[in-house]
């Protein structure tokens, strides 16, 4: 058993092109994360808003807060006064975010062909301080009309910053959803796992290689030698995942909360989940290593997508169309461990977790034992 | 009469519609060095394939060392050596390694392991290549580590399914040496191959087989005694007329006469002074004559004989 | 034409691969484009909020019904961590609780420490919520700053906050101006193109011209009576047809995505598509030189688009990349392809101009022939390396 486990880890190790991919993928992307999301919240500092008013009648209250508005030092717009058609045009060409027609109240007008977050904040800001502007006004018609003297205690109100709902932190994790960048990394690290899987399987399988053929003819239980070439797959996975984590939490820096020895947990059980799945796959059908190999990959890579690895909300849409994908979603489950271990104090999402990747993994691994178990082929 | 060590009794093989073995059976004794020699396709893999337990056939039975052989059957395994057609090495592990690695599925005792490895690479002669990692070897190189692999752990039965398919000549007749030097260790071979050569070359007996059935069977001797030629004349030469054509062909023992390409080609059932006979022949005619020379059957002749076919036609 | 057949062969055996990748773009336009509406999301849909009131007042219950009014109200108990699950679990976006003197603050004209609320990080949902409930709070404090009584107070606040403010979203359809051509879901497909571009084509075009390139088949075929440039020549139609029919097949997907033929400034989306394949071709070919095992393929169609897709704003808009980054992708052709595509589709806030789109298109098509140039050299260092 020990002889054949330090060959078979002997074997993946020097598998070169397998590992190397699988630790260049996290590391390399890892990196153009790091990069890239860095600097995301930097890069929001707050421009003003350029927008277009339309005087449709004459407004003297409401160009005096635009004047105070637009004066200082960091001012919330630019305003360009303009007629309808000259303010229409500049919204057209994505000169400005919004425009104001203001008569008694306030109207907004926006650009249905402009999207993209920035802009869609910018509109939002147009759109907030007219709604702000119109209350105003009608609280103060409304208090001129019913009690002069009141005004300005109302003033004083209305002018009062208003910080009355404070936002309770749920957790002291670190909820910044462009983590969800690097967990879906390290999960796609572990699903890429069922690449050891799929050779592993063609290397003991005598009607998929000369070499199985080879090891079917050893005087060895095929049951022990399939478990030693997994243990020895599962070895090299999970050195594979504890470099990727170590890069990632302690070179880039990446924050995975302080739980960091389950972190590493978690990750080493996606890889051992990624491997099974590897196994397993590799066990259906007798096409070649290589095919089973894509089909992998494919999986792998669907699996990420769905769990956000390219868009980082993919997995709440999946969450409102079908709640369960994300239960069985290997790829989800994997980086919501590690959502749940920085979100969460307790334990608790995090063993189901954790569970549901045992559980996938026996499975998986139960199901290659089951397809692999035959000892003599119909053709080879 | 030495111990039975391969009985195969009406091993049939079908793929689907095709019938891979019909009825094959075969038996082969300790200390033989017994060689399956057919065409391409002709089920020597596959016969060798339901040896080793690794197909599943349709009827028959298979004994090795006297017993039933099946895939749980470790205690056959453990004195069998297997090397396939194709080479099973590990890429990833050095020559010495691949050895040990495969050694290690026979032997447990590591003592032992160490010398029975270091004994199986002298024999292949790959010494200098301990440390070299098959994708570094050439061809026949690679075809040793192949047979140091399944034989390192000294098995008393040897199977090899071609292993000098795309090897040089060099290399060839070491391997060829190095099975009958296995065989004078006590080991009993099985050898499958389609050189002909080969199989003369070593082999103690020899099946042949065609589509799936056996259609000869006996050492050497025996297989060419078991068909009519026994000689075939050949003369270089420009010309010859009908009448002398016809004369040869009267001669007693001669049953063919051609003339083709400028070669005259006479085949003989035995008797003596065959050649004497034609060359008086032609020189009563006063015909010139370049080469002459003279061919023992061949196992060729045997097959081609038999299922009116040749050998190396089939490949 | 016999090694342009066997091309066709050898890509029909390998296009498992590029049918995945095509199919993950596929979805990803088609989910993340029908997400997409063609208005900015204002008023959001009706999300469940929880009110916890441990004021229990006329204000709180106001305040309560005002949130009911354009929500849906959720009970949950008031528990930290079942407030979790149900905010994990999305029973809930928001909870909010009244803390007990609201009513009193309020009349006292303080704002501070009024209210306290969870909602997952970083939701929009979230912040519109907010936003409401603050607009609502500073109205009714000012009310009641003018007046003694509290129900009166509410009722004007609600009479107030009823009046919505109008918002139109100027779609400029109706002037027979031609804006409506290029539609917000084009727009996501056309910013997602890359991804599959240059994915599909890496694990098609270069597994198949790795596999035709194998060293014992090329000198099988070099070797042969077709003369070496009739090959060549038929590997590069072989190619292009293979290319061509990868750009097509993806702007079939864009037509159908359109919801009709392109018309008008989406055509100069279909170009801006058209000279990046070349891009995309250029880099699935040098792959092929510089890798020689299929199994690798796969790993580099996995990581050269996802990590061109982050750093160029494929993925993550431009807009909200730093300013390093952006210096840095300038290096990278995809990052001038969603310039052009930003340009057309107004999400960023650059504003389209003619020569500027076309000037990036040309740095683009300055990256392929780079890439071209770099194909041959690398060809040539392997043909005098043996």
């Amino acid at each position: 058993m020990w002889h054949n486990f330090k060959y078979d880890f002997l074997v993946c190790l020097r598998s070169k092109d397998v590992i190397l991919w699988m630790l260049l993928f996290p590391v390399f992307l890892g990196t153009v994360f790091h990069i890239a999301f860095g600097n995301i919240n930097a890069s929001n500092a707050f421009e003003a808003v350029p927008v277009a008013v339309v005087m449709e009648s004459e407004n003297a209250a409401f160009r005096t807060v635009m004047d105070e508005i637009t004066a200082g030092e960091e001012p919330l717009f630019t305003v360009t006064y303009a007629d309808r058609e000259q303010a229409m045009k500049l919204l057209e060409e994505n000169e400005i975010s919004g425009i104001m027609f203001v008569d008694d109240s306030v109207k907004v007008s926006v650009s249905g062909l402009t999207s993209g977050t920035v802009i869609n904040v910018k509109k939002t800001i147009v759109k907030s301080f007219a709604e702000q502007y119109n209350s105003t006004a009608a609280i103060i018609e409304d208090t001129m009309k019913t009690d002069i003297s009141k005004l300005p205690s109302v003033i004083e109100a209305l002018s009062e910053q208003v910080s009355c709902n404070e936002q309770l932190p749920l957790t002291d994790g670190n909820t910044d959803n462009m983590l969800g960048y690097f967990y879906n990394l390290i999960a796609m690290v572990g699903l890429l796992g069922s690449n050891l899987g799929v050779y592993m399987t063609v290397d003991n399988q005598a009607n998929l290689s000369p070499l199985g053929a080879r090891r079917c003819c050893a005087p060895r239980r095929k049951i022990a030698s399939m478990t030693s070439a997994l243990l020895a797959r599962f070895a090299a996975e999970t050195i594979c995942v504890s470099v990727s984590l170590t890069y990632l939490i302690f070179v880039l820096g990446i924050d995975f909360g302080t739980k960091i020895p389950f972190v590493y947990l978690a990750g080493i059980l996606g890889g051992f989940l990624g491997t099974s799945f590897g196994f397993f796959v590799g066990s259906i059908g007798t096409k070649d290593g290589d095919t089973k190999s894509a089909i992998c990959i494919a999986a792998s890579l669907t699996c990420c997508f769905f769990s956000g690895l390219m868009i980082n909300t993919m997995k709440g849409m999946v969450d409102t169309v079908a709640p369960w994908f994300n239960e069985i979603n290997p790829a989800a489950v994997i980086s919501d461990a590690f959502y749940c271990l920085n979100i969460y104090d307790d334990y608790e999402r995090f063993t189901t977790k954790i569970i549901t990747m045992l559980i996938m993994t026996v499975v998986f691994c139960l199901g290659g034992f089951l397809l692999t178990r035959r000892r003599r082929y119909a053709s080879l | 009469m030495s111990e039975t060590v391969v009985k195969i009794e009406n091993l049939v093989k079908r793929y689907k519609d095709l019938i891979a073995l019909d009825h094959f059976s075969l038996e082969i004794k300790q200390g033989e060095i017994f060689g399956l020699l057919g065409p391409n396709g002709s089920g020597k893999t596959t016969t060798i394939n339901c040896l080793l337990s690794l197909l599943a056939f349709d009827k028959g039975t298979i004994e090795i060392f006297g017993k039933k052989m099946t895939p749980d059957s470790y205690d056959i395994k453990r004195d069998i050596g297997i090397i396939m057609q194709n080479v099973a090495v590990y890429d990833e592990l050095t020559v010495g390694e691949n050895i040990d690695y495969f050694c290690g599925l026979y032997i447990n005792d590591s003592k032992k392991r160490k010398e029975y490895v270091e004994e199986a690479i002298r024999f292949v002669g790959l010494e200098e290549f301990r440390k070299f990692y098959p994708k570094k070897l050439s061809g026949g190189l690679l075809r040793r580590l192949n047979i140091a692999c399944g034989i390192a752990h000294k098995p008393k039965l040897i199977i090899l399914d071609e292993p000098t398919v795309a090897v040089d000549p060099q290399s060839r007749n070491k391997i060829l040496e190095g099975i009958q030097q296995l065989n004078k260790n006590g080991a009993t071979i099985i050898y499958t191959s389609h050189y002909m050569e080969e199989v003369e070359q070593i082999c103690t007996r020899i099946a042949i087989m065609d589509k799936g059935k056996k259609i000869a069977e006996g050492t050497n001797e025996e297989l060419k005694k078991m068909i009519k030629n026994s000689e075939t004349v050949n003369i270089d030469m420009f010309m010859i007329p009908e009448n002398a054509l016809s004369e040869i062909r009267d001669l007693p023992h001669v049953y063919s006469a051609e003339f083709e390409n400028n070669v005259l080609q006479v085949k003989c059932d035995g008797g003596t002074h065959n050649l004497i006979r034609i060359l008086s022949i032609l020189q009563n005619h006063e015909l010139k004559f370049g080469r002459v020379y003279s061919e023992l059957p061949t196992l060729n002749d045997v097959f081609l004989e038999i299922t009116g076919k040749a050998l190396r036609d089939s490949d | 034409m016999p090694v342009f057949k066997t091309y066709m062969k050898v890509v029909k055996k390998n296009l498992l691969m590029a049918l995945i990748y095509t199919g993950i773009f596929v979805m990803l336009v088609f989910m993340f484009s029908s997400s997409a509406e063609p208005s900015v999301k204002f008023e959001s849909v009706s999300l469940g909020v929880c009110v916890i009131d441990e004021d229990n007042t006329e204000a709180s219950k106001a305040l309560t019904d005002y949130i009911g009014s354009t929500n849906t109200l959720v009970e949950i108990e008031n528990d930290k961590d079942e407030i979790l699950d149900a905010l994990y679990y999305t029973r809930a976006d928001y909870v909010l609780t009244i803390k007990n003197g609201f009513e009193e603050k309020i009349r006292a004209g303080e704002t501070e420490n009024l209210l306290t609320n969870y909602q997952l990080p970083d939701s929009y949902d979230g912040v519109f919520i907010d936003n409401k409930i603050n607009h609502y709070v500073s109205t009714l404090s000012a009310y009641m700053a003018a007046n003694d009584n509290v129900s009166e107070a509410i009722s004007k606040t609600n009479d107030t906050l009823s009046k919505e403010t109008e918002v139109t979203v100027e779609t400029f359809s109706d002037d027979g101006n031609e804006s409506t051509d290029y539609i917000i879901k084009l727009a996501f497909f056309f910013t997602y193109l890359p991804y599959g571009l240059i994915s599909v084509l890496i694990s098609i075009l270069t597994v198949v011209l790795i596999k035709m390139n194998k060293k014992e088949i090329a000198a099988r075929t070099n070797s042969s009576s077709t003369p070496v440039f009739s090959q060549t020549m038929q590997i590069i139609l072989g190619s292009l047809l293979l290319v061509a029919a990868v750009w097509v097949l993806f702007m079939l997907v864009g037509i159908v995505i359109n919801g009709g033929m392109f018309t008008g400034k989406a055509w100069l989306a279909v170009l801006n598509s058209f000279v990046f394949t070349l891009v995309s071709a250029g880099i699935a070919i040098l792959t092929s030189t510089l890798t020689s095992e299929p199994r690798y393929v796969a790993l580099v169609a996995n990581i050269v688009p996802l990590s061109m897709s982050f750093l160029c704003g494929i993925f993550v808009e431009q807009s909200l990349l730093g300013e390093n980054i952006l210096a840095f992708s300038r290096f990278l052709p995809a990052y001038w392809y969603i310039k052009a595509t930003d340009m057309l589709a107004f999400t960023s806030e650059a504003t389209f101009d003619y020569s500027e789109f076309m000037s990036c298109l040309g740095i683009e098509a300055l990256f392929a022939v780079a890439l071209f140039a770099l194909i041959l050299l690398a060809n040539k260092y392997k043909h005098s390396k043996g």
